[in-house]
């Protein structure tokens, strides 16, 4: 599903993030990226993501060379395919849980409320109802976090991305998110992991450690 | 994606207020001081207006009042003329006018045979000739100044059907009072009176009719000759009733007596028309000096008036040219650095947005459709208050309706622009 052909990242003053990586990743999969800090494994999160150009080198997804079309394009398969968690969650403070779960219908000029009725069963799901109409402010890390994984699946992406998603994460939050992943990939999606826990590397169906912006092993 | 904008202003409401109010603020400040001098015009066409109407209704007053004058004066003259035609004098020509003026009679003497020339004559130009001898004496028993006149009653005149004489003949013996002699003595018509000597018989009393003739004593011409020793001689021809069209109507009348009388002057009396036609035109004239008066002091003012007034006006425009320019500036300055605080504070969500596979466009259009309600907002409120102390004109409506959202656009273009084409994983990422 996802192939990866000689992948370099060479950052202004000529930093190498990545380095001629080149990897296959087949759908369905939990995917741990492993790595010290600066070993590039954020960098190749981003450009599987579609959000940083690569020096040189391809993404395909699906067969669709990530590089080679239009950024409103790239917009448009992002929105439709890939799904994102960060360390951080980003959840947008002025909307409650509900609406920042359903935040992704924007990006395909939908209602706010277009994803409202599988966002309200994801909430369930993952044990946020008490918090459906609260504001990111009143809630604890790890609910901020399962309302992040809630907003990246909403519309039910192929691939889903989740840079550190446990950086910020108690042991209990972190297992709760760490199964939802194992989950996720078990509906035949891909999920891939950037983490420096071995903890929650060695969940993954694949670990992938990185080093000075190349593959140790695959 | 509105739902999104609204939230998000409810969240940030003190940046969103705060940029509604810079804009209101600057527009209602600019609109207030451009009434101000709309209003300031408005007072000086006022004031100018008021000072005509005012120099207008003087005017009309005083051209009234002058035409009330001068057609009472009319009537007046048009009456006493109908009535009287005109008087005129006859004295000797060897005493300068002037002195027999000021005397009220000449000293010099004329035949009085000229008066039985003249109505033997055929002269047209004079009616009723009375010749008279006059002078001015002390009336001892009474210890004042008179005036004695003698008279003889009209002559006749030859070549004319006979005509009822202007006053009733006087016979010797006999004396005519003026009022102030007989009213302070309370003499009586019919009382014997004693003048210098010679006792009299009063014939008439007059009612006061001038100061001269209030002052005379008639008595018959004859017995003046004898007081004087003037047998045959007179000091004047007095012609009553003079009927000459011609308006150098004294010119007419010497050029007819030359030949009859060629050492004579003629003087006209300052009968009441006379002297009313000469108060005709002075009060005319008078009236036309008051009217260019005040038309003068009236434009005068009025200049004054505008003169200030632009002077003021020059001021405050010069004010006005500074002052807008400098608060459409700050508010530009001041919304600018608000929405470059609002897009500091969202530069996560553009962030979150764009790795959702938000367009840069829409991403954009979240920004620019703010900032075109708070244009919008201050755009009514700016109307609004306005309104409440001038009036807009059409123009006016149509500026301050598209300025603000103009001014918010613009102010949010480039901050906008700034943080959604930078890459969003510079605030997203964590390594």
């Amino acid at each position: 599903m996802i192939s990866i052909q000689n992948l370099s990242m060479i950052y202004p003053g000529n930093v190498t993030a990545l380095d001629d990586v080149s990897l296959e990743i087949e759908a369905g999969k939990f995917i741990a990226l492993q790595g010290p800090s600066g070993s590039g494994k954020s960098t190749l999160l981003s450009t599987l993501s579609g959000l940083v150009r690569p020096t040189s080198g391809s993404v395909k997804i699906d067969g669709t060379s990530l590089y080679e079309i239009s950024p409103a394009e790239r917009s448009v398969l992002r929105a439709e395919n890939i799904g994102m968690i960060f360390q951080n969650f980003h959840l947008l403070p002025y909307l409650n849980v509900l609406e920042n779960i359903t935040l992704p219908s924007v990006a395909k000029n939908l209602p706010l409320d277009h994803y409202a009725s599988e966002a309200k069963s994801l909430i369930d799901q993952l044990e946020l109802g008490h918090r459906i109409s609260h504001h990111p402010a009143k809630l604890s890390a790890g609910e901020c976090q399962r309302v992040a994984f809630a907003r990246a699946i909403i519309s039910q992406p192929k691939l889903l991305l989740a840079d550190e998603p446990t950086g910020n994460l108690d042991n209990k939050n972190t297992e709760i998110l760490i199964n939802l992943f194992k989950d996720y990939a078990k509906q035949g999606n891909t999920v891939i992991m950037v983490t420096h826990a071995d903890a929650d590397a060695n969940q993954a169906d694949q670990v992938i450690n990185i080093a000075d912006g190349k593959l140790i092993t695959s | 994606m509105l739902h999104l904008i609204l939230r998000e202003i409810k969240h940030r409401r003190g940046n969103f207020i705060l940029s509604i109010i810079a804009i209101a603020l600057t527009l209602c400040l600019s609109v207030y001081s451009i009434s101000l001098l709309d209003k300031f015009d408005a007072e000086t066409t006022a004031s100018l207006q008021n000072h005509e109407t005012e120099v207008k209704q003087q005017l009309t007053k005083h051209n009234t009042e002058t035409e009330t004058v001068l057609k009472n004066l009319e009537n007046d003259i048009r009456k006493s003329m109908k009535g009287l035609g005109f008087n005129v004098y006859l004295f000797s020509n060897q005493e300068p006018i002037e002195a027999i003026k000021e005397r009220g009679y000449s000293i010099k003497t004329l035949p009085q045979a000229y008066a039985n020339k003249l109505a033997d004559s055929k002269v047209v130009t004079i009616n009723h000739l009375l010749p008279q001898l006059a002078r001015r004496t002390e009336w001892k028993e009474q210890n004042r100044n008179i005036m004695l006149i003698g008279v003889a009653g009209q002559v006749p005149m030859a070549h004319r059907n006979h005509m009822k004489p202007i006053m009733q003949p006087l016979e010797p013996g006999t004396v005519f009072l003026g009022y102030d002699l007989h009213k302070p003595l309370g003499i009586k018509v019919g009382d014997d009176v004693t003048i210098n000597g010679t006792s009299y018989k009063v014939a008439k009393t007059y009612p006061s009719r001038d100061f001269r003739d209030d002052g005379t004593a008639w008595i018959h011409l004859a017995e003046m000759q004898k007081l004087y020793n003037l047998e045959g001689k007179i000091s004047s021809i007095k012609c009553l009733g003079c009927n000459c069209a011609s308006a150098d109507r004294v010119g007419t009348i010497r050029k007819e007596l030359e030949a009859i009388i060629p050492d004579v002057q003629i003087i006209e009396v300052g009968s009441k028309a006379l002297a009313r036609a000469e108060t005709r035109v002075k009060t005319s004239s008078r009236a036309d000096t008051m009217r260019a008066q005040i038309i003068t002091q009236g434009n005068e003012k009025m200049q004054t008036i505008q003169t200030t007034r632009a002077e003021s006006r020059k001021s405050l425009e010069s004010l006005n040219t500074f002052l807008i320019p400098l608060l459409l500036i700050i508010a530009f300055i001041t919304l600018t650095v608000l929405c470059i605080l609002n897009v500091k504070h969202r530069k996560e969500e553009v962030g979150i947005l764009r790795a959702l596979g938000t367009k840069t466009s829409k991403v954009l259009s979240l920004f620019l459709i703010r900032a075109l309600i708070i244009g919008v907002i201050a755009a009514v409120i700016t109307i609004i208050v306005s309104l409440t102390f001038t009036k807009l004109d059409q123009q006016m409506l149509i500026i301050l309706a598209f300025a603000p959202p103009l001014i918010a656009l613009t102010a949010t273009w480039l901050p906008a622009l700034s943080v959604t084409s930078q890459q969003p994983l510079n605030t997203l990422r964590h390594d």
